[in-house]
């Protein structure tokens, strides 16, 4: 009787363990930035009967951690340590060099996965649609930061730095990174994980005059203090704020937050430095507000930028958060030899099915879930908008991992037969003649970009090449 | 990854709008030991995951006032206000056992300031 009773107990016990998530337990991820890592980190942290595989374009996970964050703030990069954990956790199989949408689509994983979680970012850019905008030497702020991470895709970026004036259309953090990886001291750029095609270019250089160009004025700037500080102290460069209404400033700071407040007075204080103090540094940075790009202008004889010709605006309306922005009808003409655009980004539809604001760049969803496709989620700037910190996109993830396991449990499934799994992906992909990167293979290829560092006093020499990547990463098990 | 101990009382009480979304490690505890919160960047001061609030009288009471860039990064963190610390930036000792801090929920983009 007690054999009896306990039978039947360890049989009850496993029934509630299938219980806790009714509907399956094959997840997949696509992208294998934070977005998908931290929508990882909390399904595993909270369900321990599901297994997640997370597909990933480029041989190499992380995403922008590894190619948009930029050289010189090696810190932020300390997530890394956070996602390698998630990857060896025995819970995450991660599957790189494989391209959805192209080596599997959308609905081969909805019918392998009980789960599709989209967490691929936005990989396109915005433009302004003015003309001029197809010249030589305009490129985006997404390309630019790609070229200098070492991103495969645009290692082969054609710049020309043999100019004496670069314009930045846009005032937030990426402008800012670009800004100052185009000034800083190569002595400081040698020492980081800078891309060594960005290095060398750099170095011949001839930039002297960052101009950083906004449509609307110093209360609205988009980059944050850190940022800000680090310009301001950027050794052997000088920085001119164009402040037109310094009173207005004033009187609006004691209205704004804490935030605001303070990067507003450190512009203010900036601006303040009189320009003989440092005269005599070789290279300078200026902020130039209130300017709409309206046409870019190259001259008869080159082939290059010559000059960004912008509308004057006022702002206008009470509410300083959100002005609304006038154009005076005057014009000006910014003389320059190159021109990067950071104005956003954009995403693109995984597959033709996909429910997609165009307007946007996003995903259509609701709390995560992708509007019509039961079983399909997305996560990160695919679903938010390009816009956001590492630590926005933690939230994000795991704000979207809790629907998913919402969702699992109340059994509002994709469907009630049995997924199988990874196994019919693996093989389709075989068929193919893709070779998926393993997460052990990464760690090859990581162990190897290190070395190379080593001998140039770097934290690791980036691979370029997909073709090289996937060659060292296969290279121990061969 | 090791979480808090909450034997320890060092944190008592979360915040009412529920679940904490920050990563909290803390060092080996011996009896008597120091340790530190912090979050995505492992206590580097570049990100806002490990906010704390603090009660006045407890915030008044930190040995170290906040560095320019404690500040800089509080600024991005959602919920900031006067009695807020980044944890990475204090140690916490014995003598703080049984003080109550608040984790904010959420953590918000630093461009909705």
């Amino acid at each position: 009787m007690v054999t009896n009773g306990f039978f039947i107990y360890i049989f009850f016990f496993f029934t509630l363990l299938y219980q806790t998530v009714p509907c399956g337990k094959f997840l997949c991820i696509v992208g294998s930035g934070p977005a998908g890592f931290y929508t990882a980190q909390h399904l595993i942290k909270n369900e321990p009967n599901i297994e997640i595989d997370m597909f990933e374009k480029l041989p190499v996970p992380f995403g922008l951690v590894r190619y948009g964050v930029a050289p010189d703030h090696a810190d932020v990069k300390n997530v890394i340590n956070t996602f390698t954990s998630i990857a060896k956790s025995g819970r995450l199989q991660f599957i790189g060099n494989v391209t959805v949408g192209k080596d599997v689509t959308l609905n081969d994983l909805r019918t392998a996965y009980d789960v599709v979680v989209l967490a691929y970012g936005a990989a396109q850019d915005r433009w302004l649609g003015i003309p001029g905008e197809n010249f030589e030497n305009v490129v985006s702020a997404r390309k630019f930061v790609g070229w200098y991470n070492g991103l495969p895709e645009e290692s082969n970026l054609q710049l020309n730095l043999n100019v004496e004036t670069a314009v930045i259309i846009g005032q937030g953090n990426v402008a800012l990174d670009i800004a100052r990886i185009l000034l800083t001291p190569i002595e400081i750029l040698e020492k980081t994980d800078i891309a060594q095609h960005a290095l060398q270019a750099l170095k011949e250089s001839r930039i002297r005059n960052v101009k950083l160009v906004g449509r609307r004025g110093p209360l609205q700037v988009a980059f944050t203090i850190k940022e800000l500080r680090e310009m301001i102290k950027l050794p052997e460069v000088s920085n001119r704020i164009h402040l037109e209404d310094r009173d207005y400033i004033e009187a609006c700071i004691p209205k704004t937050s804490r935030p605001r407040r303070r990067i507003t007075e450190l512009l203010l204080q900036s601006a303040n430095t009189k320009q003989a103090e440092v005269k005599d540094a070789p290279k300078q940075w200026e902020l130039i507000f209130h300017r709409t790009p309206v046409e870019i202008v190259k001259s008869e004889n080159q082939r290059s930028v010559e000059g960004l010709v912008v509308g004057i605006n006022r702002l206008k309306g009470d509410n300083w958060e959100n002005p609304q922005i006038e154009d005076t009808g005057l014009r000006e003409t910014i003389p320059c030899g190159m021109i990067i655009k950071s104005i956003g980004y954009k995403s693109l539809p995984l597959s033709e099915e996909l429910p997609f604001d165009h307007i946007r760049g996003v995903i259509r969803q609701k709390e995560g879930r992708v509007e019509g496709m039961s079983g399909v989620f997305c996560s990160g700037w695919v679903a938010s908008g390009p816009v956001g910190v590492i630590a926005s996109t933690l939230q994000s993830g795991h704000d979207v991992g809790k629907r998913i396991l919402e969702d699992l449990r109340k059994g509002n499934c994709a469907s009630s037969t049995e997924k199988p799994g990874r196994d019919v992906i693996l093989s389709q992909l075989a068929t193919k003649g893709v070779e998926p990167v393993t997460f052990v293979e990464w760690e090859t290829l990581d162990n190897e970009e290190r070395e190379r560092g080593k001998n140039q006093k770097k934290p690791r020499e980036k691979i370029i090449d997909v073709r090289e990547m996937i060659d060292i990463a296969k290279k121990a098990q061969s | 990854m090791r979480r808090v101990s909450h034997t320890r009382n060092y944190i008592i009480r979360k915040s009412k709008e529920r679940d904490r979304k920050l990563r909290l490690f803390a060092s080996t505890l011996p009896a008597g030991a120091l340790f530190r919160i912090t979050g995505a960047c492992e206590g580097t001061l570049s990100c806002s995951t490990c906010h704390l609030i603090f009660k006045k009288e407890d915030y008044d009471k930190l040995p170290d006032k906040p560095s320019d860039e404690e500040m800089d990064m509080l600024d991005l963190a959602y919920g900031l206000c006067d009695t807020s610390r980044l944890g990475c930036q204090i140690t916490l000792t014995e003598s703080m056992d049984g003080i109550v801090v608040t984790i904010p929920a959420q953590v918000a983009d630093a461009r909705n300031r």
